[in-house]
């Protein structure tokens, strides 16, 4: 089975969601999409922590709120454990310090549980390209977080490219992709590129700052 | 906020100055020797006078004395008489001040009676008479004649008690007023804000647990009334005068246990309850004892001041042991109680220096002002609860809020989302009519749009997001969202940073309403390919204009564009802020709209929440 999907170069998804019909109507989808394979469901973050990394799956489709241990502590221990790990969040509301702070755990991108099936198919094919959307008011969060940043070790310290910097800004003034890379005179894949780029930073960044956070308490 | 410090300090000054006012300079003197005393009452001549008025009678009967309060007092006695002879009498000294006289007395000089207080009846009852203080005008030429004091009581005690002073009239008045000014007027805010309090909370509902410092405040008020020497001049009844002295003495007491139940330790409240349900046992069977007028000559004072020493001595133990486990309450309490002391200390300094060291009489004055300054500390007491117990309902309300957030949260948005999916499912199955599949597509959007109107809502209610900060960036991203629905150009001209402000919930929740509003006709009517959104905040505003390029519209058409207006400027005037709108027909359009960050919700109509913080 597992040469047979490396073969047809399936994208094997994983999914983390508490509420029984959505993620079965999930797999459903997965499963009924050319090109995907869901290789693991779990109705919570314990069972997710203990199989994932038996399954080696592509992508995490996680839910922010579940019970017990929540999806962004998930997503952290699970990007300890397997770092290349790509994990979207999913969420029925746009919380966007959630989002945020999942983005910070690690987290790609997120879903919004009401996009359509045709979209939902789309954005994961997206995020294996190297894709990672990111909305005005994630940019502006982002661009503070490294901003305000309390002096720790400057050779620790990851800042932010200024052209980087350029597309954080634009975002949160509302520009979109396509708008961007015109205005930069870029390609909307390295727009993209600089996104993903810049989740990873976060996540770097946050680390860090964790760890500075700790030595002063 | 006044601090604890100063404010003690400033309420010690109050108490110095008004002590210094209370204990002016006093010119009328007190006649030290010369006087004369003799029990028993007068026989009546032949010709129906006074025997013992005539010059003649100086037998060794007449005893003399320094002072009249120096008489000793022997029960069982009834009559007493006094006598002085004006030997070098000043005539400018034109009046004679006596206070605590038992009980009815005549004052006689020679044989002509000049003063009256009750009247001599033989054989009959005495009845009670009340105390009062008597200024007693002397008559012309009254050197060189002699002075008879007549007095007569059936109780345990007869005699002066206070001092017989001469001075002029308009010195013992004026010394009056300014012995007893303070006093009166503490005596009559205290019954005029224990009136105040019961009324308004008469009317809010919710007397009882301030029941106690209502009694409290108002009896002590009207025991220092009563014992206020103005009060006489004002309203002259010195046997209701009398009473109220007295009760209010017990219902003081009773008001005090009663507000000692409210503020001590919970395991301490049965036995204070005992102790003030006894006293107002007491209390009523005085009352029943002084209307009979069988209390005249029983001392009910006695036994209640025995009581209520050694139950405060039991309180004061009581609140010290709450005070050593931390109590904050208690220590305010003890302080409060030390003070308390310290005034009476006062008193006790004052009555040895002039009572033992200048044998003289002397009345309780700072103990009176040790009880305002007690109640005051116990009005503070209860201010910082009653704000306390404020501030735990918020909490409350801010916590029910969360719960209600977060309930829509986890159990509404995942029930929409599966409408969602299971028509998005049907849809895809293929064997749907046209119709039938826009019929879903509409069922879709429904859900969709109830799902984005409950996440705006659980997104306001939601309190980590009362900072302008959060709210500036929740709106720009909404209006991002909602113009690239339509195809229009959005760009949001935003500072890096907001000021650290809270914005409240109903300003939120309106100007997020007034934008979706101007946005919504900007799409609907503007055929705008640019929507400009601009936000500033500093610490007490928010200013959102929301600029496009559209066609603009005439504003006097108001039949045309008049409803939706109207309901973003209600909106924004709903919370004080103030709005504008500026456009021309091919021009575009301008909307501002100013808040500020916090409104008064008591005085604004709409919302969510009445008490919003």
């Amino acid at each position: 089975m597992i040469s047979f999907d490396k073969k047809k170069k399936m994208i094997r998804v994983a999914l983390v969601e508490d509420d029984d019909k959505i993620r079965n109507n999930l797999i459903d989808l997965l499963e009924g999409s050319d090109g995907f394979r869901c290789v693991g469901a779990y109705p919570n973050a314990e069972d997710a922590l203990e199989d994932i990394p038996t399954k080696a799956p592509d992508i995490v489709l996680m839910d922010i709120n579940l019970p017990g241990i929540d999806g962004i502590e998930c997503t952290k221990q699970l990007k300890m454990k397997i770092p290349g790990l790509l994990i979207i969040m999913l969420t029925v509301y746009e919380d966007a310090n959630k989002i945020f702070n999942s983005l910070q755990a690690g987290a790609v991108g997120y879903l919004l549980k009401l996009t359509q099936p045709a979209e939902i198919i789309s954005a994961l094919t997206d995020v294996t390209k190297g894709g990672s959307p990111m909305s005005a008011q994630i940019a502006r969060k982002v661009v503070q977080s490294f901003h305000i940043e309390p002096r720790g070790e400057k050779n620790d310290k990851v800042t932010l490219s200024p052209r980087e910097e350029q597309i954080l800004e634009l975002l949160s003034k509302g520009y979109l992709y396509k708008e961007i890379a015109s205005e930069l005179l870029i390609s909307p894949d390295t727009v993209h590129n600089h996104l993903r780029k810049i989740y990873e930073k976060l996540q770097v960044h946050s680390r860090t700052e964790a760890v500075v956070k700790y030595l002063k308490t | 906020m006044i601090t604890t410090r100063s404010f003690t300090y400033s309420l010690l000054f109050c108490l110095a100055f008004l002590a210094n006012l209370a204990y002016a300079e006093q010119k009328p003197f007190t006649q030290v020797g010369g006087w004369e005393y003799r029990w028993g009452d007068s026989p009546l001549t032949t010709n129906g006078k006074l025997a013992w008025l005539s010059d003649s009678d100086n037998t060794q009967a007449w005893l003399p004395v320094n002072k009249p309060s120096d008489i000793p007092i022997i029960p069982g006695k009834k009559d007493l008489w006094i006598r002085l002879h004006l030997e070098n009498h000043d005539e400018t000294n034109s009046a004679i001040f006596a206070n605590r006289i038992e009980k009815i007395f005549e004052v006689y000089l020679d044989t002509s009676r000049i003063y009256n207080f009750g009247k001599f009846t033989s054989g009959e009852k005495i009845p009670m008479m009340g105390f009062a203080w008597h200024l007693i005008k002397l008559p012309e030429n009254s050197n060189g004649k002699t002075l008879f004091f007549r007095i007569r009581s059936d109780s345990k005690y007869i005699g002066v008690y206070g001092k017989i002073r001469f001075g002029s009239e308009e010195s013992f008045l004026s010394e009056i007023i300014k012995a007893n000014l303070s006093k009166t007027i503490l005596g009559i805010i205290f019954v005029f804000a224990g009136l105040v309090f019961t009324i308004i909370l008469l009317f809010i509902g919710k007397i009882k647990p301030y029941l106690g410092i209502i009694i409290f405040m108002t009896a002590s008020g009207i025991w220092t009334l009563a014992n206020s020497n103005l009060t006489q001049i004002l309203f002259y009844a010195p046997r209701v005068i009398y009473y109220a002295d007295h009760l209010a003495l017990f219902a003081s007491a009773v008001g005090f246990f009663m507000l000692v139940v409210e503020i001590i330790d919970p395991k301490y409240k049965t036995i204070f309850t005992r102790i003030y349900q006894f006293l107002t046992g007491y209390l009523l069977v005085v009352l029943f004892l002084d209307i009979t007028g069988i209390s005249d000559n029983i001392d009910t004072v006695a036994p209640f001041l025995i009581f209520t020493t050694l139950t405060v001595i039991v309180l004061i133990y009581y609140i010290f042991q709450s005070a050593r486990k931390g109590n904050h309450e208690a220590k305010i309490l003890l302080v409060a109680l030390a003070v308390y002391a310290l005034f009476t200390l006062l008193d006790i300094i004052n009555y040895f220096q002039n009572v033992v060291i200048n044998l003289d009489t002397y009345e309780m004055q700072f103990a009176h002002y040790g009880g305002f300054t007690f109640l005051v500390f116990i009005a503070w007491i209860f201010i910082t609860r009653y704000i306390e117990m404020n501030k735990q309902m918020i909490d409350a309300q801010v916590n029910e809020r969360v719960r209600i957030a977060q309930d829509l949260h986890d159990e509404v948005g995942p029930r929409l989302t599966e409408i969602r999916m299971v028509s998005e499912s049907f849809k895809e199955s293929g064997s749907l009519t046209e119709r039938e599949k826009i019929k879903l597509e509409e069922l879709s959007e429904a859900s969709d749009r109830v799902v984005s109107t409950l996440g705006e809502i659980v997104w306001a209610l939601n309190p980590t997001n009362d900072t302008l900060e959060e709210f500036g960036s929740y709106l720009s991203q909404s209006a991002i969202n909602f113009l690239q629905k339509a195809n229009i150009k959005c760009r949001i001209d935003i500072p890096p940073l907001f000021p650290n402000e809270k914005i409240s919930y109903e300003v939120r929740r309106n100007i997020i309403m007034a934008v979706k509003e101007s946005l919504n006709n900007i799409v609907k009517h503007a055929d705008a390919s640019l929507v400009t959104m601009q936000l500033r905040g500093t610490k007490t505003d928010l200013l959102v204009s929301i600029v496009d390029d559209g066609c603009g519209f005439d504003i006097t058409n108001t039949r045309k564009y008049g409803n939706g207006l109207k309901n973003i400027e209600r909106r924004i005037k709903s919370i004080n802020g103030s709005y504008s709108i500026d456009t021309k027909f091919n021009a575009g359009t301008r909307i501002k709209m100013e808040v500020p960050l916090q409104i008064n919700t008591a005085f604004t109509q709409t919302g969510y929440f009445p008490n919003d913080i």
